[in-house]
């Protein structure tokens, strides 16, 4: 024990006093202790009750700004950072950054000349085999083969020095995570993070944006992109942050094709030149015209495109190769070969199955050739070893296991140790490697928390303080050309259409919840004063939320009454609420509202990200829900739903520039709440009814659509259908009414990038601009009028809005959305048939 | 021997198609035996891209895209090549028992070895399947001449295995070819591979053309060669020499060599993707005519 513990805390002692074998803080911590001393002296206040608290406050930090999805993956995130010492640091920043050049060069080689395979330093015939080993990389441009972006994960041997688990040379996770977990260790470890003089990572984030910012220096208007496979990748939230961060668009690959040999996006405004894609996806299966490996998440013509020097890919294409067995093996004997310097970083020493006796087994695993994933503890599971090597020897080798150290982790009250790797990220660039002054900490002890994929630290690199004084400022840099980061307004077609979306489930919901509120509010009434009208009202109520005509999918058809009691209307609100059977159900609207927004998640602003959340809550809450739930609590339910809805659409008013598309997120809202408006008069008010229970059913239209009191205010003297129908559908001035929405839409489609010449207008603009005419040259009494005691004119009138909006609808989605079709795999020419 | 040789595949689409793209390999290949003289793709509707590059076999492949509505896409290639293969080959003057071919391939220590060694390894569609080895071990006794040996192998596919176009597609593993004796020229190709692989030394997949002659007296009919398969096994200070083990011939002067590589696919004549489309049907035509 070499840390003075007199004025530790207890929580901190406690973990201290506890014997350790192989702990980074009692056993590793070196002769000089200054890093752990200076974190533990600013610590050494908080009692464990602090510390919870701090726990809680970063978990809650982390979830928020996340969209939970069954896939992704969730961290715990660690409230006490990772001290590396300035030495341990300088040992590992000397061998990471050897290690890179080192890559680069094996790389290098390997796609050229092949001098290292010729002369045997790396077996040939194993890398031939290896599937990174992408031959068409042969036909590229040469410079396209050097690393850009990698990450190597290291750990502790017992003796104290740094060995290599593993190289991630294709595309290296974890950054998105580092960053979110400095954001939040600095907000919650404030004043530590100040008095450790913790090294910043600023500058190694402003050259990862240089150096991809060099690739397009000479261009006017460069874009850059992050490819990702999309929501379904365990990743997804990292890449969205990281595109948030970075500000490059986040794409798929459905968002991308390639015309003419050049990668474009499909946006609104049409195909627009992409001139880098940061790829978060394998290499292996990246053009699906090209490669054999067919993959859905491919770009054909993609190696076409970087043959033609059109596009950059990062990292570069091939680079996969670097983390094969032929080439991990050597490593050191590449070294000592291409670098004449011994290995900074060792690795594992490998051995063939034959090489070693069962006695050797417990310090070794044994790993397979073919499956990368494939271990057996030599100790553990030597009956499973004894097994394979038998049946098929040659399949398999042996390496050392890899001792990790462990670190505490505070959890339930106290400190606990896992044991933990640490991944330590280099960038190649002009003018050299350099390496992330901070690692990405980790653990994947999970025994105990299957929801948790893993463990996180934020590790903390200490400078001196006199250093930082000395080290001289950099000058500001000159911006030689606009910064690619601000640029806006190019949107893809997918993202487009999302955002229409989720404005249309946006409102859905929130319609659906008045209507349900509407119709609860009424039967309760009618169990305490039952009578003839108000038994007609919900009556109808109950037929029109049931044939589904007030509801979506707000189908069209010839109304028959359906009688009902109170327990079939209870039933019924519980279904409107959360019968995930029910097409316009509230639970259903919902799941479609956060399915929309986690797909746009990275034009999210951090608050809206944190409702989503709740919402998804509010889901699983629902789907709990059985039908004898009291009206109360469906009540309660429902008032929350709503309550995060309008949340949301608070939180996104204020972060809106139309430029990137959010104008479809209103227009979604105005299609939406048009195509409600217009089935609520026909559904409920068509038939001719007895005075009273006409205005009782106008007015529960008008709650529902929150009309009431101006209802009420502007007709004082006389209320009639012939009223409220003129204030719901006609008025061109008040914001609830069908006219306002179509006279919104009508403004928003200036948004849409026109694709006529001046003077003619679009398909859509028509099917509007008919709709508005219809308004205004329609007068109330003709809608109320009615022959044999049906309102026929207003049925007309709103089918025939309606059919202007489907066919608007329609068009949008051709001329705008259109370009979401899939490829398809042409029939290759089979010799077979062609043979005669 | 001088050839005028015209593919030409049709696509025929149910729906029009956006967007296509598309490779080629036509292009017949120049090499100690064959000169390419003149080759020319047309393809229709007009193309919208088209670019050439050489892929890591050396073989060179078209890279063509059309973005215009069609429902019907033909690829016609062109081609003249002069054979220079005498009638019958002279291979005496190889002599070399097959294990000194193995054994150099394993050291492959010079730029030409570590190219042909890639050939000894399993692929897509030769992998390493049982009784393959024992199967080519009957041809390859110990001590045996290569040429001699690959000759044998290749007679007895020819002799044991039942020429059955329509048993097998692209996709029938290798396995199920070996176990029936059944399959196209692929199917002959990819297995004698896959036993020269088995045993250590290097062959390769070759996708050309064949001629074909009309029985006595009569006219030969349009469209009526084929493209075709076969192998060449890798002889040290020689190159590669051909066999044709659904003919039981070694190639001279009626097989033209379009492309090759370590089986079919790495020699696909023609691979694209289409945007669109539907249900698609593909018809295929390859002339071969006699310019001297």
């Amino acid at each position: 024990m070499y840390i003075n513990n007199t004025t530790m805390p207890e929580w901190l002692s406690l973990y201290l006093d506890k014997s350790h074998q192989h702990d980074e803080l009692v056993n590793h911590s070196g002769v000089n202790l200054e890093h752990w001393n200076i974190l533990f002296k600013s610590l050494s206040s908080l009692t464990a009750e602090d510390v919870n608290s701090r726990a809680i406050e970063i978990s809650q930090l982390l979830q928020n700004g996340n969209i939970k999805h069954e896939r992704n993956q969730q961290w715990q995130f660690d409230p006490l950072p990772f001290m590396f010492s300035k030495d341990d640091w300088s040992s590992i920043e000397a061998g990471v950054k050897q290690r890179t050049i080192l890559l680069n060069k094996i790389q290098e080689d390997l796609y050229g000349d092949q001098q290292l395979l010729i002369d045997g330093s790396i077996p040939a015939q194993q890398l031939f085999q290896d599937k990174n080993y992408l031959r068409e990389g042969f036909s590229l441009p040469s410079n396209e083969l050097k690393l850009f972006f990698s990450a190597v994960d290291i750990y502790r041997t017992p003796t104290g020095e740094f060995k290599v688990l593993e190289d991630h040379c294709q595309c290296p996770l974890g950054l998105g995570l580092l960053l979110k977990s400095r954001i939040i260790a600095r907000r919650v470890m404030a004043e530590e993070f100040a008095e450790c003089h913790v090294q910043q990572i600023k500058n190694f984030l402003n050259s990862f944006q240089e150096t991809i910012n060099e690739y397009t220096r000479y261009m006017d208007d460069p874009r850059i992109v992050i490819l990702t496979q999309g929501i379904d990748d365990p990743n997804f939230n990292e890449h969205a942050f990281l595109s948030t961060y970075f500000g490059y668009t986040l794409v798929q690959s459905a968002d991308l094709t390639v015309r003419n040999g050049e990668v474009c996006l499909k946006s609104l405004q049409g195909l627009g030149k992409i001139n880098v894609i940061l790829r978060w996806l394998p290499d292996r299966c990246i053009d699906s015209l090209e490669q054999t490996e067919y993959s859905l998440h491919g770009i054909p013509g993609l190696l076409q495109a970087v043959r033609e020097n059109s596009v950059k890919v990062l990292n570069p294409f091939g680079s996969g190769v670097l983390s094969s067995l032929a080439v991990q093996r050597n490593l050191a004997f590449l070294s000592e070969k291409l670098l004449q310097e011994p290995l900074l970083l060792g690795q594992s020493t490998y051995y063939e199955s034959t090489e070693v006796t069962p006695l050797d087994w417990p310090l070794l695993e044994l790993r397979s050739y073919q499956d990368p994933t494939f271990k057996l503890d030599g100790s553990d599971d030597a009956k499973a070893i004894k097994l394979a090597i038998d049946k098929q020897p040659e399949d398999y080798y042996f390496q050392d296991r890899p001792t990790l150290s462990t670190a505490p982790f505070w959890s339930g009250g106290q400190l606990i140790s896992k044991q933990v790797v640490f991944r330590c990220y280099a960038l190649t660039t002009e003018h050299g490697v350099e390496v992330l002054p901070s690692a990405f900490c980790f653990s994947n002890d999970i025994s105990h928390y299957s929801k948790v994929s893993g463990w996180i630290k934020d590790t903390w690199i200490n400078t001196n303080a006199v250093d930082d004084i000395v080290e001289p400022i950099a000058p500001i840099p000159v911006r030689k050309r606009m910064d690619v980061t601000l640029l806006e307004g190019v949107i893809s077609s997918r993202t487009a259409e999302h955002l229409f979306w989720l404005g249309r489930y946006l409102e859905r919901c929130e319609s659906t919840v008045r209507i349900l509120r509407v119709f609860i509010d009424r039967y309760t009434e009618l169990s305490v004063y039952s009578d003839v009208m108000r038994q007609t009202i919900i009556t109808r109520l109950f037929t029109a939320i049931r044939s589904q005509q007030i509801v979506y999918p707000y189908i069209e058809q010839e109304f028959v009454l359906q009688e009902c009691t109170l327990a079939q209307a209870k039933e019924m609100a519980f279904q409107l609420l959360a019968d995930e059977q029910c097409a316009g159900s509230i639970i259903n609207s919902l799941k479609y509202l956060s399915n929309a927004a986690a797909q746009i998640q990275e034009l999210l602003s951090y608050d809206s990200r944190r409702i989503i959340d709740d919402i998804n809550e509010q889901i699983d809450a629902l789907k709990a829900c059985t039908v004898n739930r009291p009206s109360r609590a469906l009540q309660a339910s429902i008032d929350k739903v709503i309550g995060s809805i309008m949340a949301f659409n608070g939180s996104i008013t204020d972060c809106m520039p139309n430029s990137n598309g959010w104008f479809l997120l209103e227009m979604g809202h105005r299609v939406e709440r048009s195509l409600q408006i217009i089935s609520l008069s026909p559904a409920l008010l068509s038939d001719e009814l007895e005075e009273s229970a006409e205005i009782g059913l106008l007015e529960s239209i008008l709650t529902s659509q929150v009309s009431l009191v101006t209802h009420k205010r502007r007709y004082r003297m006389h209320q009639s259908i012939g009223t409220g129908l003129e204030l719901l559908l006609l008025d061109a001035e008040y914001p609830r009414s069908l006219l306002y929405q179509l006279e919104q839409i009508s403004l928003l489609c200036q948004h849409l990038p026109t694709k006529r010449r001046p003077g003619v207008i679009a398909a859509h603009e028509k099917a509007i601009l008919l709709s508005k005419t219809t308004c205004y040259v329609t007068e109330k009494d003709y809608l109320q009028k009615s022959t044999d005691g049906k309102r026929v004119q207003l049925i007309e009138f709103n089918h025939h809005i309606r059919s202007n909006l489907d066919t608007f609808c329609d068009v949008l989605l051709l001329q705008y959305f259109s370009h979401t079709q899939t490829a398809n795999k042409l029939n290759w020419t089979n010799i077979e048939q062609a043979q005669s | 021997m001088k050839y005028k040789i015209k593919h030409s595949t049709t696509y025929r689409y149910a729906d029009f198609v956006s967007l296509c793209q598309n490779q080629a390999r036509l292009t017949p290949k120049s090499n100690r035996l064959q000169i390419c003289h003149n080759s020319h793709i047309e393809i229709l509707p007009p193309t919208t891209y088209l670019q050439e590059y050489t892929d890591y076999f050396n073989n060179k492949v078209t890279v063509f895209e059309i973005a215009k509505q069609h429902k019907k896409l033909t690829v016609t290639m062109v081609s003249e090549v002069e054979l220079f293969a005498p009638q019958s080959l002279d291979l005496s003057i190889i002599d070399m028992p097959w294990e000194t071919v193995r054994d150099l391939l394993t050291v492959a220590n010079t730029p030409t070895l570590l190219k042909v060694s890639e050939f000894v390894l399993p692929s897509q569609f030769t992998p390493l399947e049982a009784g393959i080895k024992e199967y080519a071990l009957t041809s390859f006794t110990p001590g045996l001449n290569l040429i001699e040996a690959c000759t044998d192998l290749m007679a007895r596919i020819f002799h044991e295995f039942h020429y059955d176009p329509g048993f097998t597609t692209i996709s029938t593993p290798l396995s199920v070819v070996f176990a029936q004796k059944r399959g196209v020229c692929q199917d002959f190709a990819h297995f004698a591979l896959a036993c020269l692989r088995s045993i250590g030394l290097a062959g390769r997949y070759i996708s050309g053309y064949i001629e074909t002659l009309p029985p006595e007296g009569e006219e030969k009919l349009e469209g009526a060669d084929a493209t075709h398969a076969w192998f060449a096994i890798f002889v040290p200070n020689y190159g590669w020499v051909d066999f044709d083990p659904t003919n039981n011939v070694l190639p001279t002067n009626q097989h033209i060599t379009l492309a090759v590589g370590r089986d079919f696919s790495d020699v696909t004549p023609l691979k694209g993707v289409v945007f669109g489309g539907g249900s698609q049907l593909l018809d295929v035509a390859v002339d071969m005519i006699r310019l001297e």
